[in-house]
């Protein structure tokens, strides 16, 4: 099977061999004038005449300490500890301006801000065991859920006050609902969007129009598109909450009503495995990458950077790292609407501040991750990276209604629209970390044992329910 | 190993054409072993020295980078506090090997060479301590650590556990146990205390064993990692085998920078054996014989 | 024997710092995890007391077993590093200019430590080019590249792979201080028998190095039955695809610190004091019959 295509293929990768041999003089690095040499994809080469146009950074000036004051008392004194999630050094004068912000609307109050990478989930739950955990972390919104459930995390709606909840998109600052509260204040958000290397498509005899819209579409594509160049799409699904993944793009119902019992082993979910079954034995997907967790997303993303997938499933504010680590790929980029799944709804990516329960200045450190949220903090961090702010107030700005220039901003007229709209569809998961491990397994059984899917499932319903009797 | 096997030539010009066929045959032999030692060295280290325009992997695997750079190490050491990663390894690995060895060797003393009620209790409880595995004390060591001696995310949460050690208290009884006993003695009819014949009289004899004892024991702290991992939280107080794990997971993708990370980790160790290759290899292996 | 004492009280002020330490950090821990171990503990809340619970589902839990499995697997390794290091052993015993540069060669994988040696074995290995593919590709053995860390079955022969390439140097020198101390008489004779260099270190050496052999054993045995490192730098900390590189003690640490299961993983801990005390049983009648 594979041999009869690899055969078939071969004309096919001839040509996308001469194609990227053309292309190899010519490619605009994306700081070169973009008359010289052949264009072989021009629709996106057109962008990158002003890529280089460097972003105005207008800091708007405070008019006054008060006015970015969210709690009125914050302990005197207070010294607290915030985390932040893969930031440094990228973004160290950013974080420090705002904390220099922060300290202005709050004398007295001292920041010591750490950056954390891949071992941060870790980190934090450890640190919450020993009780010296930060005050204040930036987690992925996906992680909230754990915490908040083991009594970890102070209550948002409140620690602020009722102004301060509202500076966020209700939906955001409720996504992640535990006992009808929320315990994290939605900071930047994603738009996750396929980013599509044109080369590599147009090898294969695609264009951007073709990009699947939705899962359906997406299987079928990246089975023909291996049929035909030869190399598998980079799907992968969100490790750290694979019932989330299950429920958007299968349209599963992973619990029952009222939430007593899981019931992720129905057709629907039964089928949505049995996709990736489909595409991972016929080749179609990078195996190594299916089953990345998030802060692993560089591997992918790296893999993605040396033509070796057709698209990937990331949000702009990601390629900036496509380009340091592959200038001439930068001019072939484009970014489209991602496929929607059977949910028909597009899960929230999106960064949350908490703040640990157990530390001892709660005012000074919900005023922070207030701080960080509000929108002139969230304003200015999105005029110097591709994120979105959780803030409605933040797009009034002129930066969010003129027209885009650079390929990362394709998506930006768009973003209030979708962000506005992102909500969790999933219900309160008990013992999330534990159910999570269940979950994983049975994929992996699945994608590569000898597992059916029905019977990993099943297997795994039962297990599940067992953790939360 | 056939080459040798043949019947030895009666000529000396054969007998020394023999003894160079058998040399050869040997150089062979090490050479094969030293490529498969020196490999993934060898690996990790182009890997260091490639610049974004050479291909990490590339068919036929390029072993030697085109244009070689320092950049990655130049990005890695300004990024990650190395330098500071060895000082605390170094600070863990002085005070663990000092009171480590302090300790057994006061301990192994009266185990040796004093008749005392309780001796082989003590013994055999000793002994017995030999088979608790390190990884089952972790779960209420981490509990100690964190609710009992508040040492948690300290340096000193790696010293104080590893200063108790059965095996160097029994490394160290057998030196004392061939030192004779009239020399004992006579430090007593001097007038000396057992402290002092502790330190001045036996303490000197036994020297050679307390170096294999801390050689042993400063390894095993350096390259220590479920533990410390466990332990540390704070950037700063990282020892090199939990910093190059935080590198890792920060330069995910990028193994020039990661092999960067792993090359400036591996450096200190291999120049210290440099220096003192025989204190290693004795240190080392002499601790599994005794 | 032992030396009478004027004071009484001295063997015990000598034993004092070390039985202190003992008793905090291996006696204590002892007695407190095999409490912990009938307890359901998160740490974050208190301890509660479930009665054999942790047991039953330890019975019931495929992936425990499957980890007991893989750490018995992995005691393929001590064979597999005698027959290398006694090999090595018997090529640096010898003079030749040089012979000391390639003992501390060899030595080195053992002073590097874990996390480097995994890191580079990674690189070795790696899904989309690594030199190992590189070259499977190259002499035709495979079509195409074998993510080995990725598909199951892959990891655990190259964690053990990793450990004999780590700790092979360490009993090459074990097994040199054994070998240097057989009399040359005995080869000599043997070379007039009319023995072949094989034969040689087949009748000689080998029950020579008797002794030698049956300490690697247990050092060997003990240390790959605990097996953590090679599998938590290899699979990125997730024991690899499947569980498949999961061992007992990297269970152990998954359920204590990773799912903070503490009770659970406490369970788990007993079985592992249970497996080495079977083996240091065993190691102690080895050692006895030695003696005789």
């Amino acid at each position: 099977m594979t041999n009869v295509n690899r055969i078939r293929s071969l004309p096919l990768l001839a040509t996308a061999f001469a194609l990227l041999l053309s292309s190899c003089g010519g490619a605009p690095s994306a700081s070169q004038s973009p008359t010289s040499g052949p264009q072989v994809v021009t629709q996106v080469v057109v962008q990158t005449q002003v890529v280089e146009q460097p972003v105005e950074v207008v800091v708007t000036p405070t008019p006054g300490p008060n006015s970015e004051m969210a709690i009125a008392e914050v302990e005197q004194g207070a010294e607290i500890t915030f985390w932040t999630f893969y930031l440094s050094p990228t973004f160290d004068d950013y974080i420090k301006a705002t904390i220099a912000r922060f300290n202005e609307a709050y004398p007295g109050v001292t920041v010591n801000w750490e950056d954390r990478q891949a071992t941060l989930q870790e980190e934090y739950r450890n640190s919450l065991a020993a009780g010296n955990a930060p005050d204040v972390v930036n987690v992925p919104t996906g992680w909230v859920q754990e915490f908040a459930q083991k009594d970890q995390l102070v209550n948002m709606s409140e620690a602020l006050p009722q102004a301060a909840q509202e500076q966020y998109y209700p939906a955001l600052f409720n996504q992640t609902d535990v006992g009808g509260a929320s315990y994290q204040v939605p900071w930047y958000q994603a738009v996750d969007a396929y980013l599509v290397n044109t080369q590599v498509i147009s090898a294969a005899g695609y264009t951007l129009e073709q990009m699947p819209k939705t899962f359906d579409e997406q299987k079928q594509f990246c089975l023909d598109f291996y049929a035909k160049s030869n190399i598998p799409c980079g799907l992968r699904m969100a490790t750290d909450n694979l019932l989330q993944t299950m429920a958007y793009e299968g349209g599963v119902e992973v619990m029952n009503e009222g939430g007593s019992e899981f019931t992720f082993d129905s057709p629907e979910a039964v089928q949505w495995l049995q996709d990736y079954v489909d595409l991972n034995e016929a080749g179609a997907i990078h195996k190594d990458l299916v089953l990345l967790n998030a802060a692993e997303d560089r591997v992918g993303l790296e893999r993605f950077t040396t033509g070796q997938m057709p698209f990937y499933v990331t949000g702009p504010q990601l390629i900036r790292i496509v380009r340091e680590s592959n200038p001439g790929l930068y001019g072939y980029l484009a970014m489209v609407p991602r496929a929607v799944g059977r949910s028909e709804a597009l899960p929230p990516v999106s960064m949350s501040i908490v703040v640990s329960k157990n530390t001892e200045y709660p005012q000074a450190s919900a005023a922070l991750a207030a701080f960080f949220t509000n929108p002139q903090s969230m304003l200015e961090f999105a005029k110097i990276v591709q994120i979105f702010p959780s803030t409605p107030a933040s797009y009034e700005d002129a930066y969010f209604t003129q027209k885009p220039v650079a390929i990362e901003d394709q998506i930006r007229p768009l973003a209030e629209g979708i962000i506005s709209q992102q909500q969790n569809i999933l219900p309160e998961i008990p013992e999330q970390a534990d159910v999570n491990d269940v979950v994983r397994q049975a994929i992996e059984a699945a994608l590569f044992g000898d597992a059916d899917p029905q019977t990993a499932l099943t297997d795994a319903v039962e297990q599940a329910n067992a953790l939360i009797k | 190993m056939r080459v040798i096997a043949k019947p030895v030539p009666s000529s000396r010009t054969g007998r020394h054409r023999a003894v160079w066929v058998s040399n050869l045959f040997w150089y062979v032999v090490l050479g094969l072993a030293s490529l498969v030692t020196i490999l993934p060295f060898l690996w990790t280290l182009s890997t260091a020295l490639k610049g974004p325009s050479d291909a990490i992997f590339s068919l036929p695997p390029q072993l030697l980078p085109r244009a070689p750079t320092l950049d990655n190490f130049v990005k890695v050491w300004g990024q990650l506090p190395i330098w500071r990663f060895f000082l605390n390894s170094l600070f863990v690995a002085t005070f663990t090997v000092t009171l480590n060895v302090l300790v057994s060797s006061l301990a192994a003393y009266p185990l040796a060479k004093m008749r005392f009620a309780g001796r082989d209790l003590i013994f055999y409880l000793l002994l017995a301590t030999l088979i608790v595995p390190a990884e089952l004390t972790y779960i209420p060591g981490y509990l100690l650590a964190v609710n009992v001696f508040n040492y948690y995310d300290t340096l000193w949460a790696l010293i104080l556990p590893n200063i108790f050690s059965a095996f160097n208290i029994f490394l160290l009884r057998q030196a004392y146990m061939s030192v004779p006993n009239d020399l004992i003695d006579a430090a007593h009819i001097d007038g000396a205390g057992e402290l002092r014949i502790w330190w001045s009289v036996l303490m000197p004899i036994i020297r050679p064993t307390v170096a294999t004892a801390a050689v042993f024991t400063a390894v095993t702290s350096w390259n220590a990692l479920l533990w410390p991992s466990l332990m540390l939280r704070n950037r700063e107080l990282y020892t090199l085998p939990v910093g190059l794990l935080a590198l890792r997971g920060m330069f995910t993708a990028d193994f020039r920078l990661i092999a960067a990370g792993a090359i400036m980790v591996i450096i200190p160790m291999l120049v210290a054996f440099l220096f003192a290759q025989r204190y290693f290899i004795n240190g080392l292996t002499g601790a599994v014989k005794g | 024997m032992g030396i009478k004492q004027r004071n009484r009280l001295t063997p015990y002020l000598f034993l004092l710092p070390a039985l202190a330490l003992m008793a905090i950090f291996t006696l204590y821990p002892l007695v407190s995890v095999a409490y912990l171990s009938f307890t359901e503990y998160s740490i974050l809340s208190p301890p509660q007391l479930v009665g054999l619970e942790n047991y039953q589902r330890l019975l019931s839990d495929k992936v425990f077993w499957l980890s007991l499995r893989h750490s018995f697997t992995y005691l393929l390794v001590t064979p597999l590093i005698i027959v290398l290091a006694i090999m090595l052993a018997i090529a640096v015993n010898r003079k030749l200019r040089g012979i000391g540069l390639f003992r501390a060669l060899y030595y080195i994988p053992v002073i590097t430590g874990s996390v480097a040696i995994g890191i580079a074995w990674q690189f070795l290995f790696d899904g989309t080019g690594g030199p190992v593919n590189g070259w499977l590709l190259q002499l035709g053995i495979i079509a195409k590249p074998i993510i080995f860390l990725v598909e199951p079955g892959y990891i655990l022969p190259i964690a053990m792979m990793m450990t004999t390439w780590m700790g092979v140097g360490y009993y090459m020198v074990v097994f040199l201080a054994g070998l240097q101390a057989i009399s040359y008489d005995l080869y000599d004779a043997a070379k007039i028998d009319g023995c072949n260099d094989i034969q040689k270190h087949w009748y000689i050496s080998v029950p020579g190095l008797r002794p030698s052999i049956v300490f690697v054993a247990v050092i060997s045995t003990l240390s790959a039955i605990k097996v953590f490192d090679e599998i938590f730098v290899l699979s990125n900390g997730t024991g690899g695809m499947l569980n498949s590189g999961v061992t007992v003690v990297f269970y152990l640490w998954k359920q204590a610190f990773k799912l903070q299961n503490v009770g659970y993983a406490s369970a788990v801990a007993m079985v592992l004091l249970v497996i080495t005390l079977a083996f240091s049983i065993i190691n102690v009648r080895l050692l006895e019959r030695q003696e005789d």
